[in-house]
């Protein structure tokens, strides 16, 4: 039992995910330790400095990985819907007591601690996810386990767009990819990367040139499978589909979207340029990045 | 399972696609491009400028002229300051409330993360009182410059001012001046920018994201130390100087004092003058409205290289060096005079009636009818046929005492002149014209006109026996003696000629038939000549031109005083008093009161009202005169327009040239 136990320990852990995680954070920790480098007072262990700090999350993110895995994983296949449930009470916790802060009402604040309980949603989605892949192995081909699955993922998204943090709510939509992984059908991620390119597109070129685009391959791939009735009923499904899209970003881009998020998008389509304002930080992110040229800057 | 384990790859290669995305770019940012490495030495690197003081001017005798005064900027960075004690800081600084909120509203439009003036040229007083309380104001700051002082509140014309640099300074100067430099506008502050500036010092700071400076770059590497201007060396005698400003007050005119042995200038005066301390720190924009640009009688003209009058009798002697050299008179020659001259139809007046008159008493008695002869035997040496050949040529003669030309002093500004070469007369006389049509100028009327620099110039010539070394008012930049102001420009007049001349001026002075009897000066023997100068601007000009002493002269002058009547009455006396300060150190005797009583004298000239449009008149003035002489209407008519010209002879050489005066040149 005792060499059981140990085996599983080490031989069932991915070294790979730990090895690019400690990598990670080595760089991160050299990087905020190189940039405010100061040699009257070098020394790694200066809690009040930034990178002394950055050490303290590593370390303690080090102990609470050990710690987890000295759980029996059955633990959190039975727990998962539990831990669900409670981040899911958070979020909407949130929305009632949390603290807005520039715009987001994203943090519970106890104390002065601020707990932000999107980012619980995130490990209690994939814990909840993975029990439901693992349970009877589905093949997500028929709707009930797509539907299930997209509940599980969509809910707290919706909640977390509520507050509203669209950056954290983005984050799910990564969950596509295990899906697939598992046997979500491809053409799921086809479709949202079409919606992706098809977005920036509608900036840069104008829209009845993508139109006629779209109708001209739709046009050709429908002469090549003119003897195929489904093919052709698809293809113009589709094509429908797409101009209807590229009218809808239009609008939603207009009415849904806040004036910064339009502004972040067009600052980085290079639409416009702002680097006094909306672009600030970006600029100086870059200019910070191009003052290192090839050897670098701190220490 | 194998076909889904493949999927396993499609993700795992999606992902390295997005990074190698995103590693191009920053390939593309860090090393390809240098776009930011530039933006990023910008954002971390704070030039802060140290400014030089300005070179100090010193006069002949080591006395400085021009100094520097400290003053303070205060400088506000709008986003550091918190709120403070706005009274107390308007009491330090002496201005209003409103006045601290408005400037911080305008720093604050300017830059709320750079430093900005708040303040400009704060006085010594207010900053020792500010500096015990500037803790209490975060984000101020101040910083120290100099400014220009001058001692004896006399020169603004000579010294010019200084003043922040414009828009069109800047782009003029292709990055050389920046906003907030200050530049010389005129004068010697002008001409001598260069060497007075300096170099400012540049302190490389670098800045972090707070805006909170982080010491030096480089450990100070790339600095440059403020480097202080030079010191200029002027030929001035500031007592002179002085004392010429204070014999003109109230009076409009200008005197220049040359030492012809080196071309050296010893005083530089332009009247009404103005305290050039005026145009100096806060107040100078006011002031400059106030006194210059308000003052009816146009300080802003710097008259001695600026102002152009007939040269009138003082003309004289040049024409007889001219003469005498050309051979057309000798010592002895005599004409009779009349009363007057007789040229074709028409007479030109002299206020003697000497009969039979010498050369030596000609020049001492200002006899019109001597020069017109000399000048007759001048132009039509060659044969009346060729009179308009002989008079270009005595132009051209005339002009190597520095009529008609620029002599290229050290000053912006300067103006060379009228003095017409023949085809002027060509156009309008056609090609037959003598020397009746320009009679006038023998003796120094009509269409020439002269800037008292020339003038005095012409008197260097004549106290050098020949030469003039092109005058200039600085000697020596730091201590290097200027080398350009060596060379004799000899004026084709050989010495022996000089004698003569010098003789009636000398008599001039020092004889009781002479016309500034009035000025001698005790055991000196001043040479001169009067001039009492008509112009159409009213009462005639007062004149004087000379040197002294008459063996190795040390000094030559021209002196005139606008509207002042005769040359003897107050140009001769000013020109003495000068000269006798000059060589003795002061002025002696009874002599001393007349000094005061001059400077009390107020000759402003009365103003004409300016709404009064000008009437141009575009005919030489010799042709109109002999109209004048022949039709008692056009006479009249002529009166009227004359009284309707405008105050200003020298301003608007335009119409000096076409005005013309109601009766032939006449001359006591």
């Amino acid at each position: 039992m005792q060499h059981q136990q140990g085996n599983r320990f080490f031989f069932n852990v991915d070294w790979i995910t730990v090895l690019i995680y400690i990598a990670l954070c080595a760089i991160g920790f050299t990087n905020i330790y190189a940039s405010i480098y100061n040699p009257d007072k070098a020394g790694v262990f200066d809690f009040s400095s930034s990178y002394g700090k950055q050490l303290i999350y590593i370390i303690s993110g080090l102990i609470l990985g050990l710690s987890i895995l000295l759980f029996d994983g059955r633990l959190f296949n039975v727990f998962s819907p539990f831990i669900y449930g409670g981040t899911l009470v958070l979020l909407l916790a949130v929305l009632v007591v949390g603290n807005k802060v520039a715009g987001n009402q994203a943090w519970i604040a106890i104390g002065s601690f601020k707990l932000q309980p999107a980012e619980f949603a995130k490990f209690g989605t994939a814990l909840l996810l993975a029990r439901y892949v693992g349970s009877f192995n589905p093949k997500f081909r028929d709707f009930k386990s797509i539907a299930i699955a997209a509940l599980i993922v969509l809910a707290p998204l919706v909640l977390i767009m509520l507050q509203p943090d669209t950056g954290s709510a983005l984050v799910f939509l990564a969950f596509m990819f295990p899906l697939y992984r598992e046997g979500l059908s491809g053409y799921f991620l086809l479709i949202f990367l079409g919606m992706i390119v098809l977005f920036v597109a509608d900036f840069l070129v104008p829209t009845w040139i993508l139109i006629t685009i779209i109708t001209v391959i739709a046009g050709l791939f429908v002469y090549n499978n003119r003897r195929k009735q489904k093919i052709i009923i698809s293809t113009i499904l589709v094509t429908v589909f797409a101009i209807g899209y590229l009218f809808l970003i239009k609008v939603a881009y207009e009415k849904v979207l806040a004036p910064h998020q339009r502004s972040r998008i067009e600052l980085m389509l290079g639409l416009k340029t702002d680097n006094k304002g909306a672009g600030y930080n970006v600029i100086q992110s870059q200019i910070a990045i191009g003052s290192g040229q090839v050897t670098g800057r701190g220490f | 399972m194998d076909q889904l384990f493949n999927r396993k790859y499609i993700v795992q290669g999606l992902f390295i696609v997005i990074a190698l995305i995103l590693l191009g770019k920053l390939f593309y940012i860090q090393i390809a491009s240098d776009k930011y490495f530039l933006s990023a030495e910008s954002n971390v690197l704070r030039k802060i400028y140290k400014y030089p003081a300005r070179g100090a001017i010193l006069d002949r005798n080591g006395k400085v002229i021009v100094q520097n005064e400290p003053v303070y900027d205060l400088m506000v960075t709008p986003n550091e300051v918190k709120a403070f004690d706005t009274l107390g800081l308007a009491q330090a600084l002496e201005i209003s409330i409103q006045d601290v909120r408005k400037n911080l509203r305008k720093a604050r439009g300017k830059s709320t993360y750079q430093s900005t003036p708040f303040l400009k040229q704060i006085s010594v007083q207010s900053y020792a009182r500010l500096q015990e309380i500037l803790y209490r104001f975060p984000g101020f700051r101040t910083q120290d410059r100099t400014i220009r002082h001058y001692p004896d509140s006399v020169g603004g014309a000579l010294f010019g001012y200084v003043k922040e640099v414009d828009s069109a300074d800047i782009a003029k100067s292709e990055g050389f001046y920046r906003p907030g430099d200050y530049k010389g506008k005129s004068g010697l502050e002008y001409s001598y920018e260069q060497t007075l500036r300096g170099e400012k010092g540049v302190i490389n700071t670098v800045y972090d994201a707070h805006n909170t400076p982080q010491g030096s770059y480089a450990d100070g590497k790339y600095d440059v130390n403020a480097v202080s201007g030079e010191r200029l060396i002027s030929g001035i005698d500031m007592r002179i100087q002085k004392l010429g400003e204070e014999l003109m007050r109230n009076k409009v005119g200008a005197i220049v004092a040359i030492e012809p042995a080196t071309g050296e200038i010893l005083s530089f005066i332009s009247s009404p003058g103005y305290d050039p301390n005026l145009l100096v720190g806060r107040d100078q924009g006011n002031n400059y409205m106030k006194f210059i640009v308000g003052n009816p009688y146009r300080p802003s003209l710097v008259r001695p290289i600026m102002g152009y009058y007939p040269p009138g009798s003082s003309f004289k002697p040049v024409d007889a060096l001219v003469g005498l050299q050309e051979g057309v008179i000798d010592p002895n020659t005599t004409f009779f005079c009349p009363h007057y001259y007789q040229a074709g139809n028409r007479k030109i007046k002299c206020e003697h009636f000497d009969g039979s008159i010498s050369l030596r008493r000609g020049i001492a008695r200002s006899c019109n009818t001597y020069f017109c002869y000399v000048f007759q035997k001048l132009i039509t040496k060659n044969g009346m046929k060729n009179q308009r050949k002989t008079y270009q040529d005595w132009r051209d003669k005339i002009a190597k005492f520095g009529f008609g030309e620029k002599l290229d002093i050290d000053m912006p500004y300067e103006r060379k002149g009228y003095f017409y070469a023949a085809d002027h007369y060509d156009k309008i006389y056609g090609k037959r014209w003598g020397y009746t049509n320009v009679i006038s100028q023998a003796i120094g009327q009509g269409e020439i006109t002269a800037t008292p620099l020339q003038m005095a110039n012409a008197m260097a010539v004549i106290a050098n026996r020949g030469y003039y070394i092109k005058p200039h008012l600085i000697r020596a930049m730091g201590d290097k003696i200027k080398k350009e102001y060596v060379d004799k420009n000899y004026v084709g007049v050989d010495a022996k000629h000089f004698e003569p001349v010098i003789d009636g001026m000398q008599d001039a002075v020092n004889t009781s038939w002479g016309t500034a009897i009035l000025s001698r000066i005790p055991d000196v023997v001043l040479c001169g000549k009067t001039g009492t100068v008509q112009n159409p601007h009213g009462k005639n000009h007062s004149v004087f031109i000379g040197f002294a002493p008459r063996d190795n002269p040390k000094i030559a002058i021209a002196v005139i005083v606008e509207n002042a009547g005769f040359g003897s009455t107050y140009a001769a006396p000013i020109a003495s008093y000068m000269i006798e300060k000059y060589l003795k150190g002061t002025v002696t005797g009874s002599r001393a009161a007349q000094v005061e009583w001059m400077k009390n004298q107020n000759l402003l000239p009365v103003l004409k009202d300016k709404t009064k449009p000008v009437k141009v008149i575009t005919k030489a003035d010799s042709l109109l005169i002999k109209k004048a002489d022949s039709t008692k209407k056009v006479k009249d008519s002529i009166q009227i327009r004359a009284a309707t010209i405008k105050q200003s002879v020298a301003i608007k050489p335009k119409q000096t040239k076409t005005v013309i005066t109601e009766k032939p040149a006449s001359e006591k």
